[in-house]
């Protein structure tokens, strides 16, 4: 099937991201938000085809890409798949399990894909160490430490609510969540803890986590709000039997000015945005391409350790997560492979 | 990487480029090779009078070889990629252009102005176009540091400071026969290309000062740096030396420093790496650093931009004379360094 159009929910932040890579790939883009002034600012601003209401826009595209805030994945989803469209969501899959096996069974029975935009997987520094990594350049993983850290959003934002987002472990931190277990496999226990350095608001803005995977290995994370005044960043380090990776996105500026915000102005520093590769591997196996790097399962088991991390916090006990159905090992070679790399 | 516009552009027909390659003496040849293989919009074949260096890559890379290149321009190519010794440039260019390809050679562009003179009117006379391979234009650091230069961004620039530092090549990079010289002639032309390119403007003095300090017992000078004076007053420093020794994690870089009236802004042309370390099993062998890299691959943007101009009919950027005026600033660095003196450019073509 070719795709012609997609149809955006959700016309914020992010919905803007997937519009641009969208139009890069030369689809043509439709979009739709329940909120009015979003609609005609859309209109305005960025040129896409607005609809009314929801039915109009799945009406009217091949493959519908929600982007709406995380405890609505699911009703936009649903009604997609329902009127057989395939659906790209932004992360995580959905705010809770109940929902994500909804949306996997629907997918499975309507016959329509269903993919999930873990966009780290497309950064090519990550998509580099990972292929490192299953290259055998560390061996069998041990050790991961990963940290997202930037300073406050909007502090009336959704994403601040709990219940809509899962907080900062759900809207923030999933993110490595899904790239520790991409490296290291599936995960059997989750301790984290939230805090509130800055604020106050309804939520944690500052939280760690340590993910224990079946394999034994641990991972670290980080991830933060709190980092007032400076600017987003990123970083990992994987170290295993045989060696180690690490990157940060500050370690080796690519162009540092004076004054700092002038680097702006030099432009983009890849052909391709990690947002448009994500929407280009998926459009592709939508028509028909390879099965694309992150799937709707791993979307699924992110957002599983990202709850059981939850109720750590809440809780302050370790949270034991069940056996997967299909389990994952990660992307390093087996043991007995690495021996001999 | 966008898809090129339809080649032979008057036909309108889409039949793919056939290029080959001159010669893997320079390693970027097998880079190069490893962008083109196995592309539907290309044919790749390759030559080397070496089938003992050449052979096992073109093997390696699937493509069809011959160690005789009257044997690859009986092929008609479209356009030739030379990648022999420096001092072996010219004989090929002018076969090459002679046979009617278009030619991008490898930096520098020759090891005398005389010959880099010969190469661009042979290529003239034929015809046909001739590019230097200078791939760190390409690069998306420097990319945007122009475009800051270009916008305006910077006012007017005052200063500039690059640095390509290497590790010593070895090889024929240090027989001063087929080198043309040490560090100053392998890695002073790029960044002389990028303030050339950056600037918009020509050189008018060099002074440099060489040393044998790192490499004693080699032939040629393996350290130096340059202060180039530009037409608009504007003075750079360049940094050639072979100074990163074989433990540094990376075999070298490019870095451009731009100091103007409103900002300074530094690119670090290789910048986007990973840090990768290995001990082995057991975590039992020894030191093995590396810094993997992860962005757009400036070999394939500058081989797009070859291909394109092909296909075009029009010129590609960098040119020979961009090659030419590099090595130019090269040469009157050697005299320099010399005399101890700064020297005017341009430099007489047979001096």
């Amino acid at each position: 099937m070719k795709v012609s159009r997609v149809g955006v929910v959700g016309l914020g932040g992010i919905g803007r991201v997937h519009i641009a890579g969208l139009r890069r790939l030369g689809v043509q883009v439709h979009g739709y938000d329940d909120i009015p002034d979003a609609r005609s600012k859309a209109n305005e601003e960025l040129g896409v085809v607005v609809h009314p209401d929801l039915a109009s826009l799945i009406d009217a595209v091949d493959v519908v890409d929600v982007c709406t805030p995380t405890d609505t994945h699911a009703a936009a989803a649903l009604a997609a798949i329902r009127a057989g469209r395939s659906v790209i969501c932004e992360k995580p899959l959905a705010r809770t399990l109940g929902e994500a096996d909804a949306l996997i069974a629907a997918a499975d029975e309507a016959g329509v894909a269903l993919h999930v935009a873990h966009v780290v997987r497309f950064f090519p520094e990550y998509a580099a160490a990972r292929a490192a990594v299953a290259a055998g350049r560390i061996g069998q993983p041990g050790v991961l430490r990963l940290t997202r850290e930037g300073g406050m959003p909007n502090p009336n934002g959704w994403y601040h609510d709990v219940a809509r987002s899962a907080g900062i472990i759900g809207d923030v931190m999933i993110h490595d969540i899904d790239f520790a277990r991409w490296i290291a496999g599936d995960v059997v226990r989750v301790y984290a803890r939230t805090l509130r350095p800055a604020g106050p608001y309804n939520g944690a803005t500052h939280a760690y986590a340590l993910l224990t995977h079946a394999s034994g290995a641990i991972s670290h994370l980080t991830a933060s709000w709190a980092r007032t005044g400076a600017s987003f960043r990123t970083s990992f380090e994987f170290s295993g039997s045989q060696g180690m990776l690490d990157y940060a996105t500050d370690q080796r500026p690519l162009l540092r000015t004076a004054p700092p915000d002038l680097a702006h102005a030099g432009g983009p520093m890849l052909d391709e945005d990690p947002w448009a590769a994500e929407l280009r591997e998926f459009l592709a196996a939508i028509e028909g391409g390879p099965t694309p790097r992150v799937t709707a399962h791993d979307g699924r088991a992110a957002l599983a350790i990202a709850l059981a991390a939850l109720e750590s916090a809440e809780t302050g006990r370790a949270v034991d997560l069940p056996p997967a159905a299909n389990p994952f090992p990660g992307s390093a070679p087996s043991p007995a492979e690495v021996v001999s790399v | 990487m966008t898809s090129p516009e339809s080649p032979a552009a008057a036909s309108g027909e889409a039949r793919p480029v056939k290029i080959g390659i001159m010669s893997f003496a320079h390693l970027h040849g097998a880079g190069y090779a490893g962008v083109l293989a196995g592309r539907p919009d290309i044919e790749l074949r390759a030559a080397d009078e070496n089938a003992d260096r050449g052979k096992p890559i073109a093997d390696g890379f699937g493509i069809p070889f011959t160690s005789s290149y009257a044997e690859l321009l009986d092929w008609q190519p479209d356009a030739v990629i030379v990648c022999s010794e420096n001092a072996r440039h010219r004989v090929l260019v002018e076969q090459a252009a002679a046979a009617g390809a278009h030619v991008l050679c490898e930096k520098p562009l020759a090891t005398s102005l005389v010959d880099g003179r010969a190469m661009i009117d042979a290529c003239e006379a034929a015809g046909v176009t001739l590019m230097t391979a200078f791939p760190v234009r390409f690069a998306r650091p420097v990319v945007g540091l122009a475009k800051l230069a270009h916008d305006g961004a910077l006012g007017r620039i005052h200063g500039a400071a690059g640095t390509n530092p290497g590790r010593m090549p070895g090889g024929w990079f240090v027989d001063p026969d087929l080198a043309g010289g040490g560090a100053v002639m392998d890695h002073t032309v790029h960044v002389a290309d990028l303030l050339r390119w950056i600037l918009g403007v020509e050189a008018v003095e060099v002074y440099a000062q060489v040393n044998r300090i790192l490499y004693p017992d080699l032939p040629v000078e393996t350290a130096g740096t340059l202060a180039i004076t530009f037409a608009d007053g504007t003075v750079a420093t360049i940094d050639c030396s072979w100074g990163r020794p074989k433990s540094y994690p990376t075999w070298g870089g490019v870095t451009l420093e731009l100091v103007g009236e409103q900002g300074i802004a530094t690119a670090d042309a290789f910048g986007q790496t990973i840090n990768s370390y290995h001990d082995g099993p057991g975590r039992a062998g020894g030191q093995d650093v590396a810094w993997s890299p992860w962005g757009d691959n400036p070999d394939a943007s500058m081989l797009a931009e070859f291909i394109a101009a092909i296909r075009e009919g029009r010129q590609p950027r960098p040119d020979g004379w961009d090659g030419y005026r590099a090595t130019e600033i090269a040469f009157g660095a050697y005299l320099s360094a010399e005399s101890g003196q700064p020297v005017s450019l341009p430099l007489p073509v047979d001096g």
